[in-house]
């Protein structure tokens, strides 16, 4: 039985995986335009920075590799099932995905890593091989290669999960695109992704820490950079117990997945049998 | 001539028409509505927060002030004001294409820009409006901007040309649409790029400023005016003609672009 589920998500992801690659001139577009992006930010960094060595404890090279990590991160994690779960559920075809015989969570779970995988060989690894050959980011040491890797597939997940649960809410309140927005909107400036932490206030950062965003972008980052910036007291405290504080991430990543992934279960068990098809 | 002014009055009517049913309906999805309306005001604050914190650790970007930020960042909000509340069925070409709605949209008996438009109406839109209205106003009052009837003149022409611009960038990037299919990812860069017109151009390079004023004349609508008005980076009054001219070539060359890539339509396919 579970390798069946294992080899249907395989299929799956591999059909999402064509799907996403399959218009050429889109594939080479969103790489330009990604790499546009990442330049603008640059500029403004340099801007911002205007020839001072570091502000908030932060010098240029970490910052640049702050941002080149964070548009890396940034395509790895990003393909949630909310677009996925909305039209299902808007369109009726919610009906036709529940009938087959993988659970709609699988479903979602091998859409968003097809995806995932095409954006991390089009975006994430240019743009990472970009930030290497032309900014000269700063590469962390062998010892934290793998801890980032993990990272990454946490950050993921722990993305998936939340947006797993956010888009049930398209169940009640029939539209999904504006809730996807905000979602984005706020995961963009609550995780870390365009203000590094240690540029926000001591309060805000305290608030933010204690919510499951930070793990998306914070932490990877934070790992990739050698854990030299800010991190949270759950971290910490996990580090006190004698774990390096990389590996301390990504407990605390861990726990945040455990939560999300009770909380999105529960939310489905009940949601789903509120689901009104119109017509069937 | 008569019979241009009524074929002018009967269009003028029927998007009136249009615009209205569409308002009916889109209201009909109460929680979508006040969704968006939430999400541009969050999106607005958030915006503003992030050029705070930026602020709170320098005094400058590109030699502009934060007041002379939100200054841009009010007429980024005003720039797309008339797009978001009246047009943004324009952005959705694409869309329109991979469904297969175009066809059925081609049946009908008016000129599918007239129906595109009225496709989609955004009364939060209107936020845009007031809310650029606020941060233009709020920081004119911190720089001590003296508001005379030639600037305020000025202000609304280059807004309206600023609106103009956008408008007609959504248009035209929704012709590729019927060449490559599959093109939505040029709207979504179109709107990280109206994102980024809110710094001031001089802090890119010429690659990345060419791009602004010459692939996506985004800087016509945003940072053009601004500098002109606020008479910053060398923007002097002579300058203010640039936006009008550049609107009417964006306007001219969008339309003609949109109707020959109409020509060239061959449906998605199916």
């Amino acid at each position: 039985m579970m390798l069946r589920s294992f080899f249907s998500f395989f299929a799956l992801a591999r059909i999402s995986f064509k799907e996403s690659i399959s218009y050429a001139i889109e594939v080479w577009g969103k790489l330009f335009f990604m790499i546009l992006s990442y330049m603008v930010w640059y500029y403004l960094w340099n801007a911002i920075y205007n020839g001072r060595q570091e502000i908030a404890g932060m010098t240029l090279a970490a910052t640049l590799t702050h941002l080149t990590i964070s548009v890396f991160v940034d395509a790895s994690v990003k393909n949630g099932p909310m677009k996925f779960v909305g039209e299902a559920i808007l369109t009726g075809d919610i009906g036709k995905e529940l009938i087959r015989p993988v659970s709609f969570q699988t479903l979602c779970m091998a859409q968003a890593a097809g995806k995932t995988v095409s954006d991390i060989i089009i975006e994430s690894f240019p743009i990472l091989l970009f930030g290497v050959f032309f900014i000269g980011i700063v590469l962390p040491g062998t010892s934290f290669y793998l801890p980032f890797i993990c990272s990454v597939f946490l950050a993921f997940l722990v993305y998936f999960y939340i947006e797993y649960s956010i888009a049930q809410a398209v169940i009640f309140i029939q539209t999904y695109s504006a809730i996807r927005n905000m979602f984005m909107l706020f995961l963009s400036y609550t995780s870390g992704a365009v203000i590094p932490f240690p540029f926000m206030p001591e309060s805000l950062r305290f608030f933010l820490f204690s919510l499951p965003f930070h793990c998306i972008y914070a932490t990877p980052i934070n790992i990739f950079l050698k854990c030299k910036l800010v991190v949270s007291p759950y971290a910490k405290f996990i580090a006190s117990c004698g774990i390096p504080l990389q590996y301390a991430l990504i407990v605390e990543q861990f726990g945040w997945l455990v939560i999300l992934f009770t909380f999105g279960n529960i939310l489905w068990k009940y949601t789903s049998k509120k689901i009104m098809i119109q017509g069937g | 001539m008569k019979e241009l002014y009524l074929k002018m009055k009967d269009s003028v009517q029927c998007y009136l028409e249009l615009l209205g049913m569409n308002l009916k309906s889109s209201l009909a999805f109460v929680a979508d509505v006040w969704i968006d309306i939430i999400l541009f005001a969050v999106h607005q604050v958030a915006g503003l927060i992030f050029i705070w914190v930026i602020f709170t650790r320098t005094k400058t970007i590109g030699g502009w002030s934060l007041y002379e930020m939100v200054f841009l960042i009010g007429i980024q909000t005003l720039s797309t004001a008339f797009y978001r509340t009246l047009f943004s069925g324009l952005g959705e070409t694409g869309m329109l294409v991979i469904k297969g709605e175009m066809d059925q949209l081609l049946t009908k008996p008016r000129h599918p820009l007239l129906i595109m438009s009225t496709r989609k109406t955004n009364i939060n839109g209107l936020g845009s409006l007031i809310m650029g209205a606020a941060l233009i106003l709020i920081s004119a009052e911190k720089l001590e901007l003296k508001w005379t009837l030639l600037l305020f003149s000025k202000m609304i022409i280059l807004v309206l040309c600023s609106n103009i611009i956008m408008i007609s960038l959504f248009l035209a990037q929704g012709v590729f649409s019927f060449w490559f299919v599959r093109f939505s990812f040029f709207m979504d860069s179109i709107h990280k790029v109206i994102e980024y017109s809110k710094y001031p151009l001089k802090i890119f390079n010429p690659a990345i400023r060419s791009i602004f004023y010459a692939a996506i004349p985004i800087a016509f609508s945003v940072y053009v005016p601004a500098s002109v008005l606020l008479g910053k980076d060398g923007f002097s009054s002579v300058w203010f003609y640039l936006p009008i001219l550049v609107c009417a070539g964006v306007m001219i060359f969008s339309v003609i672009f949109f109707n020959y890539g109409m020509k060239h339509y061959n449906g998605a396919g199916s």
